[in-house]
């Protein structure tokens, strides 16, 4: 059996016998659907389903590798032709994704491969091949603990620091799902967002990365004749809070090592900061704060700390994924056929313990399979690999996760298939 | 008092929900507006619609009957006109006549219009400061976004707002300037030609029609781009272009901008897909496919017009340099900068010619 065969089967079982898990969204009626499959690589779009029963039929009779529905709602989904559907509205989503998160190890699991001369690597792929110029790069991205761990507490932080308090969106109007892959997807679903133009949408993602943020509309200037500093206070609403929390935090966590890998001319002055750091903690912690207490550290050099003060204090989400008010996205639920795991949605309270590589697996059994090349991976309380050419006998979602990924193959011997889903 | 009953405050503010009842109420017909005495409603009528086209404002006038009721007929003019920049150039000279209006305005007239007509959630500010700033208002933060993008100043962005519980807090300008802003929007919707008019209000609009004409022949809106002048184009896309021709490939929002750009300004499918081949994963087919995709021959049908200026600074893409000030989109640079260079050119030839016959 192939393993594009296999997959589909399994995928097939799971529908078949968890029917009641599969929750269909809201409005159901007024979402268009998109499916990817094992079998072919085209995209399936353009789908509307009536009753939650016709979505589950679907995918038993289908087993997609993949589900996306629209963030958007549509008079007429099924149209063919985005103008012919009628745009009515479309919920806030924001996508929070380890690709976007600065981790040290994706340099030892990440790969990429040019299309064109072959040339590879290790890391991020480049934009464009460094030996041939060639944009078609192939990648292979890996998941790890230390990569989703960061997109979890990132995936946090903008439900926390953004969303919540400044934006005023009430925890009840927002869900989170694990991806099944590299992150995680905030929806918020309520009536006054839905109708927020592409335009109105991208502000938000500006504020909610700090794009463009000038401190001085945030209080940060010199006044009077004597050019006093002041600046927000730590107790502050919004970004001027931020700021001034953030300034400390940067500022208390500054260090030595830090300083050496900067440009001169900012190390020259991150120096004065470091020299001045008690001050700096004692003053700015005061309310209301004496910015201008300190006669080291001029408006500029403030300005400076702001920047990377921000630079800490911003949530990083994926742009177009919010900007796009067309755009499909995972539904909840499905199984994610990149990696066999659940896509799984969950509360602001169970995100924090929530283990992806624990509490996102479906399959149960064992299932022998050929490794090509995979790095090391966990699932459950097991760790496993790496490999290298290798047939190995593993947990059926272990095994399920490497043929998804592509970096295994069902060996040509196996005929006995799946028993004990 | 918060309630707008007064005539004279209907006629500052003729897009209220009540002025617009009030007319209602008067329950005028087309043909009475005909009559001899309302020649100085369809003179102000007229007048508002010339205001907007020659200096972009519309005034003030105390007469408060003419002052209303001249509003929904200037609209009747711009529509019966039906042109894109006259409607354009009405709707924001009327926004402009409201914002100075409602700047000035009392607190809770301001918040009754903005939450009756405009249906926005207003309340008045708490009475403390944030950080030495009192605000005067808080607007819920999705109305604000319904057109606060459309300003540029680094101002008007929301990271640079203060922003609490879903809030933004506002002074009496910021919301008048809002206000403005929706009331253009408003006037920018397309109403539909009324279906019969009356011979005064024909030879008004005929009237209107040769001075639109000749603003727009000034204005170099008459014609379409004319031949395509490389030195015009905006340094997004020049550099986008260079970028192309020079083999190295760009991303598929730029390949799209530049694209969409090209078209736009009339080269055809040949000549973009000529300018790609230089790129090294050429593929004559597909890029053919996609550039005849943005032209509108396949696909919807829709012809695309590239993104604006907002969203290229988004993607990366924006090169602004000294003549994007005030520029929203890559198209409006380039006819500025077609009539700039037309501008120096014409005065050179007028100089060439006096020096010649002196």
């Amino acid at each position: 059996m192939d393993t594009a065969s296999f997959l589909m089967n399994l995928f097939k079982k799971y529908y078949s016998n968890n029917p009641a898990k599969i929750k269909a969204p809201s409005e159901l009626q007024k979402r268009e659907f998109g499916f990817m499959f094992f079998k072919h690589s085209a995209v399936i779009r353009h789908l509307g389903f009536e009753e939650d029963s016709q979505l589950r039929m679907f995918l038993m009779r289908e087993a997609p590798s993949d589900v996306f529905y629209s963030a958007a709602y549509y008079t007429h989904p099924n149209m063919p032709k985005m103008q012919m559907k009628g745009w009515e509205g479309c919920d806030l989503i924001f996508d929070i994704d380890a690709d976007h998160i600065e981790t040290s190890c994706k340099s030892n699991h990440d790969k990429w491969r040019c299309q064109v001369c072959g040339m590879g690597g290790k890391g991020v792929k480049p934009e464009r091949c460094p030996s041939c110029g060639g944009s078609k790069i192939e990648e292979v991205k890996w998941l790890c603990d230390v990569c989703l761990e960061a997109a979890k507490l990132e995936t946090i932080k903008v439900v926390e620091d953004f969303l919540i308090p400044d934006l005023g969106i009430h925890e009840k109007e927002i869900s989170i799902c694990f991806s099944g892959h590299r992150g995680y997807h905030i929806h918020v679903e309520s009536d006054s967002v839905k109708e927020l133009s592409a335009q109105a949408r991208r502000e938000i993602i500006d504020y909610i990365k700090g794009v463009g943020l000038d401190p001085e509309l945030h209080g940060l200037q010199e006044v009077g004749r004597e050019r006093l500093i002041i600046g927000p206070d730590i107790k502050d609403k919004g970004w001027r809070g931020r700021i001034a929390k953030y300034v400390v935090k940067f500022v208390s966590e500054l260090n030595e090592n830090q300083i050496k890998s900067e440009e001169r001319h900012v190390k020259k002055r991150l120096l004065v900061v470091l020299k001045e750091k008690q001050n700096i903690l004692n003053y700015l912690t005061l309310h209301p704060p004496r910015w201008g207490a300190l006669r080291k550290i001029d408006i500029n050099l403030w300005r400076l700390i702001v920047e990377r003060a921000v630079n800490m204090a911003k949530g990083e989400i994926d742009e177009p994924v919010t900007a796009d008010i067309r755009r499909l996205i995972r539904l909840p639920t499905s199984l994610n056929g990149k990696t066999g795991f659940e896509v799984k949605p969950l509360s602001l309270n169970e995100l924090d313990d929530f283990d992806p590589f624990r509490d996102s697996q479906v399959f149960k059994g064992q299932k022998t399979v050929y490794a090509i090349e995979v790095p090391p991976f966990r699932i459950g309380d097991e760790t496993f690999g790496p490999y290298v050419d290798k047939k190995v006998e593993l947990p059926l979602s272990a095994a399920v996760f490497l043929l998804c990924k592509g970096v295994a193959k069902i060996p040509n011997t196996d005929v006995a298939g799946i028993q004990n889903v | 008092m918060a309630h707008i009953r007064v005539k004279s405050d209907l006629a500052k503010y003729p897009f209220t929900k009540e002025a617009q009842k009030y007319i209602e109420s008067l329950n005028l017909d087309i043909e009475d507006l005909a009559s001899p005495e309302y020649s100085l409603v369809l003179d102000r009528g007229r007048e508002r619609v010339v205001e907007a086209l020659e200096k972009g404002y519309v005034s003030y006038r105390k007469d408060a009957y003419v002052e209303l009721l001249s509003f929904p007929l200037a609209r009747l003019f711009v529509e019966s006109l039906d042109d894109e920049y006259l409607r354009r150039r009405y709707a924001v000279a009327e926004s402009k006549r409201a914002d100075d209006l409602l700047a000035d305005e009392e607190n809770d007239k301001l918040i009754h219009i903005a939450s009756e007509t405009f249906g926005w959630d207003i309340k008045k500010a708490p009475r403390r400061s944030v950080g030495g700033r009192f605000y005067d208002y808080t607007l819920n933060v999705v109305n604000y976004l319904a057109y606060a993008p459309y300003f540029h100043a680094k101002y008007w962005k929301l990271v640079n707002r203060f922003l609490d519980q879903g809030y933004v807090y506002l002074r009496k300008r910021d919301v008048a300037r809002l206000m403005s802003e929706a009331i253009k929007w408003r006037l920018m919707e397309k109403k539909g030609k009324p279906p019969k008019l009356p011979p005064v209000l024909k030879e008004i609009i005929d009237r209107l029609r040769v001075k639109l004409e000749t603003k727009k022949r000034d204005r170099g809106l008459d014609k379409g781009f004319g031949e395509v002048s490389r030195e015009s184009f905006p340094p997004c896309i020049s550099k986008m272009l260079s970028d192309t021709l020079a083999g190295r490939g760009i991303s598929h929002h730029a390949r799209f901008t530049l694209t969409s750009f090209l078209i736009n300004i009339g080269m055809s499918v040949d000549e973009v897909v000529e300018i790609f081949s230089n790129v090294s994963d050429f593929d004559e087919n597909l890029t053919r496919y996609q550039v005849e995709h943005i032209a509108g021959i396949r696909g919807g049908g829709t012809k695309y017009t590239p993104p604006t200026c907002d969203t290229l600074r988004t993607y990366g893409l924006c090169e602004k340099n000294e003549f994007c000030e005030n520029v929203k989109h890559p198209l409006t640079y380039y006819r500025n900068s077609l009539n700039r260079r037309s501008r120096i050119t014409r005065k050179k030839i007028v100089k060439e010619t006096e020096e010649k016959q002196n």
